[in-house]
């Protein structure tokens, strides 16, 4: 049986995740790192976000902005999965019983997903809206996707108050 | 009065103590303290990653700093309030933390250095514009922004395994 709690037990038994865990440095040099990733992706999803609900940026074209802030987005992203993990692994049962990581891994997938349908949605007929305003389903991926990110790092801070 | 003393009536006012004392007031503060940073970070480092010409090439420099800096001061705002609030509420335990005093140095150094940016590049307008023309003082001035963001992140890091309320 693929029981969760015996996963993370089996997960904190591992080297790794018993090396990070009895280190005095490595956690907190890890959630660091974590930290530099996530303001990366959150700063870089943001500001293709305030273009898309037409705050900042409008006389930029819309794809333009994309292709600056992706790469970035996936940079940051690469490296808060990285760190996240290796974060996880060290206190996997702690993780996952905890209300405020929860939340985070579930605002993470609905940030995913709103990605995702805007990709296949709205953003196919950008060449339409590539400068100034911004149809509602653009504004709505935008402001959402913002409120997603913030939620997921107050999330994150919250792990440690549950 | 001697800044320890300071800290110890800081700590003991009322809503000091209603922060500490809280079960959602000091998480809640604190991630707007987190909210503030980012917003501040992602401004600046716009700025920093263009000044280093790692980006927005066909804009100049100072058009960036006209568009980052007021969120950046937007965030800074946001930041040292909620800072300031988290601060007073364990004034005394901070005051004495080693890495508490390492983060307050690096973010006067970076302020400073913000600064002086923000002046170099309004008393430039117009200068540096096509890459490469950027002069190397202000792109040192751009690392040590970066280097300094991540080492104020760590040095919280280390604050919350050392001797904050987590």
């Amino acid at each position: 049986m693929l029981d969760p709690i015996a996963i993370c037990h089996w997960l904190e038994g591992t080297s790794v995740g018993s090396t990070i865990a009895t280190s005095s440095w490595m956690f907190p040099a890890i959630e660091s790192i974590h930290m530099f990733g996530i303001v990366t992706v959150v700063g870089a999803t943001s500001i293709l976000d305030l273009r898309l609900m037409g705050v900042s940026l409008r006389n930029d074209q819309v794809s333009n902005v994309v292709n600056g802030t992706l790469r970035w987005a996936l940079y940051g992203f690469a490296l808060m999965l990285t760190t996240g993990v290796l974060m996880f692994v060290s206190e996997a049962t702690r993780c996952y019983t905890n209300t405020g990581f929860r939340w985070k891994m579930l605002l993470l997938a609905v940030a995913g997903l709103n990605a995702l349908a805007f990709h296949f949605s709205a953003y196919r007929s950008v060449d339409k809206w590539q400068k100034g305003g911004t149809p509602f389903a653009a504004k709505f991926a935008g402001a959402f996707s913002i409120l997603m990110w913030f939620g997921i790092v107050g999330m994150g801070r919250w792990i440690a108050f549950f | 009065m001697h800044l320890f003393e300071l800290c110890q009536w800081l700590q003991s006012t009322s809503w000091a103590t209603g922060i500490r004392e809280s079960l959602n007031l000091y998480p809640a503060i604190y991630t707007l303290h987190i909210f503030g940073f980012v917003i501040m970070v992602t401004a600046t480092s716009v700025l920093d990653l263009r000044v280093l010409g790692l980006g927005l090439q066909s804009r100049s420099i100072s058009d960036i700093a006209y568009l980052t800096l007021p969120w950046a001061r937007a965030g800074l705002i946001a930041n040292l309030t909620t800072g300031f609030l988290v601060f007073a509420a364990q004034a005394v335990d901070m005051f004495t933390n080693t890495a508490f005093r390492f983060k307050i140095a690096m973010v006067l150094v970076a302020g400073l250095n913000i600064f002086m940016l923000e002046r170099a590049i309004k008393g430039n307008e117009g200068k540096w514009q096509e890459p490469g023309k950027t002069p190397s003082t202000i792109k040192w001035s751009a690392v040590i922004s970066v280097l300094l963001w991540f080492g104020i992140v760590a040095m919280s890091r280390v604050i919350g395994f050392t001797g904050a309320r987590e």
